[in-house]
């Protein structure tokens, strides 16, 4: 019964789009503001591991850069957004060409995104000749000298100190539009002769390159839209966050991405949401515990990092056991969000009838034990005709 | 000696080795033969260790092994040679040696062994300081056998002895094969050159598909119709 | 004193605790393929451990000893908790796993000891110089003596031991084809385990080294240092024993003769300039500078 529900096209529209659409708006309208900046906050990195997962689910690019991306995403995205007089006045020593250029937000949020494709390009020679460890190895070296630029250009970036005063762009609706675009465009791709490319060099490079498959190019072609994404969140998250700086693009916000990733499942789009959403909520339930708390009479005292800790453990222990994350290879979130199949069944009667004939099983079937006989009868007897 | 019962051996969701029983006599040589994917390697892996099986049993000399470590089996005397040789390449003809006695404790026996093996393979004297890498085929078949000598052991699995040899060394270790055997060393054979296994061992078993279809003694085989329409090319 | 000769000796004592911490990581990535971002780690746990040590009244040897004991520990528990179920898993779930457990690690000692930069107090005796050479003479400290001693004699020692022993062929013959090596009798988790208590005690010295050197400690300060000892192996070859020593030494004297001479402001470049130099050299050997060709069996 779960396996016919779950493909049932009403039940993906509601349970996927309409639910969580219809918990935003009341989010939005209702809830405190803190609250609303953690929800804001799951959507960045909804897609940020969206765009990670491109790499080192995809395209077997296993990298640990992305922080770098996301933090070339914040300071281009930052520097556009934010007035001449602004820049000014944060930036000693910026130069008039800087401080003048100013962009819309969006066209702002896809500059910032060229940006980090842009660097992309220059760091995808080098990285992508290597393989395996070594390319990993290569990204972190990516992290440490995007940091190192960012920190020693003052004139440029205000180094070390980051800048801060940019505007709250990223509400709700706009990073929420921003999300899906970005998820359909990702979604597209990956079902696209691209993707299958993509699928084929992951497997065997050498039998795809026998194929006519040009294993550099396609693996280029996934850094640079992944850097791109990852590049658009982290301008998101600078105008969310409102204060950037070099640090905060490093090593651990690297390892969370990863996190993410890796828990919801690396080799899906659909793995970012169960992934951000275990990475993003989880903490803020054991933040209560870091201050301090009162068990049994005892007085734990703060537990500085607790939370990390507790996430890596749970992180070690997913990979041992359940290596694959939450959504192993299954597609269903963003499938059922963009995929035909979910649209095109909304407009045909079956799927409504089909959908109430379920419900009807499911909610009466344990009410009604005369029902459950007479099912169980009817399904011997088919089970007979099968056989003969 | 060796008793196989219901063995069943697979890769995840493929069943490589689907029920076989069988028996190996000590102080025989007894040839499991078959086409390519049988399940002849894998059996033989199954004993050693490497793969656990998914059923059955096996025992030797009266004890249950299926569930033992490689390196258990080797101190119970039963020593794989494994396809392909798999000699240790970086290594020194020395080392790969001395690793065959790795877990031998008796300095006198390993050296009375060493001299064994110099005795039926006298090129690895000659290039006992050379790094092996560099042997032919044939020297690193004479070495993955040398090696195994080293730890002395009861019964030798070997994995396609033949494979990829020129025919003068196929030849030269059938040759120390029988020796062995004439030595007391218990041989189970894996060949896919079915006229020297029939020719060398005692009793045969052919596998095709994971199960024994057909056993009897390697002699008689060689005159079996089945055997030489489908493995001998019919005809004598 | 000389500038240059100066600039040398202090890369060299570098590029010495380098080399210590590479080997480690080439021992274990040899059998294992794996690459454990902890190892950088047990530096620090090794230097806390000391510190503690110390500050209970241990003399400096039992301390350091101590300090030993307590990182191979450590090192044990990791390998038998994270890396051995583990073992037959693809090199991305290593590669994270270890990630995971660098982080696991620092948050701990985050949470016991605090953030706060703390000094390793060595007794005067090593902070002592000594003089060398008559015109144009060199002055060295103490520990810098120390560290060339201690570093040599533990590289010499390992090296011994991997090349002659019986566990050290046995542990080459793992890195080479596990499979083969089991069918030789030889245990491999007893092989790993002897290969993880190895690296476990060469970093706790080139934590204490470091420490002794530089003064200044923190949770997070292994990690840093990990990675570009990591960086040196990779530059040498990864799995080569001599090529870790090699590139960590190398290294070393880079990034100080690059801090020391290139103009101001480069200097904060220095970790950057470290991941350039691997960069380039995979760039041009992609199995490092001593590096075989990887083709293995398993």
């Amino acid at each position: 019964m779960a396996k016919a529900l779950f493909a049932n096209p009403l039940f993906k529209f509601l349970a996927v789009v309409a639910a969580p659409v219809a918990a935003l708006l009341y989010i939005y309208i209702g809830v405190a503001e803190y609250y609303q900046i953690v929800v804001v906050m799951f959507m960045i990195n909804v897609i940020l591991t969206a765009s990670l997962n491109i790499t080192n689910g995809f395209a077997g690019i296993f990298s640990m850069g992305q922080a770098g991306f996301m933090g070339i995403g914040a300071y281009a995205g930052s520097l556009l957004t934010m007035t001449a007089e602004l820049k000014f006045s944060r930036i000693p020593g910026i130069p008039a060409w800087l401080a003048e250029a100013h962009l819309p937000f969006i066209p702002a949020l896809v500059a910032a995104g060229l940006a980090g494709a842009a660097v992309a390009v220059v760091f995808g020679f080098p990285v992508l000749r290597a393989k395996g460890h070594y390319l990993a190895v290569m990204t972190l070296g990516m992290i440490i000298i995007i940091k190192a630029v960012l920190d020693n250009n003052a004139h440029l970036t205000n180094g070390a100190k980051g800048i801060s005063g940019m505007e709250r762009f990223s509400t709700l609706p706009m990073v929420f539009a921003v999300m899906i675009v970005s998820l359909f465009v990702l979604h597209r791709m990956t079902k696209s002769a691209f993707g299958r490319s993509m699928a084929a060099i992951r497997s065997d490079a050498d039998a795809a390159a026998s194929l006519g498959i040009n294993a550099t190019k396609y693996r280029m072609t996934a850094f640079v839209v992944s850097a791109f994404f990852g590049a658009v969140g982290g301008s998101l998250w600078a105008h969310l966050q409102q204060t950037i700086a070099p640090s905060l693009f490093y090593f651990k916000e690297s390892f969370s991405i990863l996190e993410m990733s890796v828990l919801g499942g690396m080799g899906t789009l659909s793995g970012a949401f169960p992934g951000a959403a275990i990475v993003t909520f989880l903490p803020q339930f054991l933040a209560n515990a870091e201050n301090g708390f009162r068990v049994f009479g005892f007085t734990v005292p703060a537990l500085n990092g607790l939370s990390n800790i507790v996430m890596s453990v749970i992180f070690i222990l997913v990979i041992i056991r359940w290596r694959g994350g939450v959504m192993r290879s299954s597609e269903y979130i963003v499938d059922a969000m963009f995929g035909r199949d979910t649209w095109a069944g909304l407009l045909r009667k079956e799927t409504y009838v089909d959908f109430w004939n379920i419900l009807r099983e499911g909610l009466f079937k344990n009410n009604n034990p005369h029902r459950l006989e007479e099912k169980s009868k009817q399904e011997e007897k088919d089970h007979e005709k099968e056989n003969r | 000696m060796l008793e196989a019962r219901n063995l069943k051996v697979s890769y995840g969701h493929i069943d490589a080795v689907r029920g076989i029983t069988f028996r190996v006599e000590a102080g025989e040589i007894v040839s499991l033969i078959g086409a390519n994917g049988a399940g002849k390697s894998t059996t033989l892996r199954a004993i050693s260790g490497l793969i656990r099986p998914r059923a059955g049993e096996i025992v030797f000399e009266g004890k249950p092994i299926e569930k033992a470590p490689p390196h258990e089996l080797v101190k119970l005397g039963i020593v794989h040679v494994p396809e392909s040789r798999q000699i240790f390449g970086r290594l020194s003809v020395a080392e790969n040696l001395a690793l065959g006695g790795y877990r031998a404790r008796d300095k006198h026996a390993l050296s009375e062994r060493l001299d064994y093996v110099f005795g039926i393979f006298p090129i690895l004297k000659e290039r006992y300081r050379r790094s092996s890498g560099v042997l032919s085929g044939g020297e690193q078949q004479m070495l993955a056998i040398g090696r195994a000598l080293m730890s002395g052991p009861k019964l030798l699995l070997l994995d396609e002895p033949s494979l990829g040899l020129a025919p003068i060394y196929v030849q030269r270790v059938m040759d120390v094969i029988s020796q062995l055997r004439d030595r007391g060393i218990t041989i189970l054979l894996v060949e896919q050159n079915v006229h020297e296994a029939l020719h060398i061992s005692d009793k045969t078993w052919l596998l095709e598909n994971g199960r024994i279809v057909l056993f009897g003694k390697s002699g008689e085989l060689l005159y079996n119709e089945q055997i030489r329409d489908s493995y001998l090319g019919g005809g004598i | 004193m000389d500038f240059f000769a100066g600039s040398l000796i202090s890369g060299l004592q570098l590029g010495s605790i380098y080399a210590l911490i590479a080997i480690g990581y080439s021992i274990v990535y040899g059998i294992l393929r794996l690459i454990n971002f902890a190892h950088g780690d047990l530096l620090m746990v090794a230097t806390y451990g000391a510190w503690i040590l110390i500050a209970r009244g241990l003399s400096l040897p039992f301390a350091v000893i101590g300090s030993v004991l307590i990182t191979v520990a450590f090192g044990l528990v990791i390998e038998r908790a994270a890396y051995r179920p583990l073992r037959d898993a693809g090199e991305e779930a290593t590669l994270i796993t270890s990630l995971a457990v660098s982080i696991f690690l620092q948050n701990l000692f985050l949470m016991v000891f605090t953030p706060k930069n703390r000094a390793f107090a060595l007794p005067g005796f090593f902070s002592e110089k000594l003089v060398l050479g008559g015109a144009g003479s060199i002055t060295i400290t103490n520990m810098s003596i120390v560290i060339f001693v201690v570093t040599g004699g533990l590289i010499a020692a390992v090296s011994l031991i991997i090349k002659k022993t019986r566990l050290g062929i046995a542990m080459r013959a793992c890195a080479e084809n596990s499979t083969a090596a089991k069918l030789m009798g030889v245990n491999l988790n007893a092989v790993v385990v002897f290969a993880f208590v190895v690296g476990s005690a060469l970093a706790a010295v080139a934590g204490v080294l470091y420490s002794g050197q530089y003064v200044s400690f923190n949770p997070s300060m292994g990690f840093m240092i990990g990675i570009k000892a990591f960086a040196a192996a990779v530059i040498g070859g990864i799995g080569s024993f001599a090529g870790a020593a090699a590139g960590g030494v190398l290294l070393g004297v880079l990034e100080i003769l690059f801090a020391c001479y290139l103009p101001e402001g480069a200097g904060v470049y220095q970790t950057a300039f470290v991941f350039l130099v691997l960069i380039v050299v995979l760039l041009f050997k992609p199995n490092g500078l001593f590096g075989a060709a990887e083709g293995r069996r398993s």
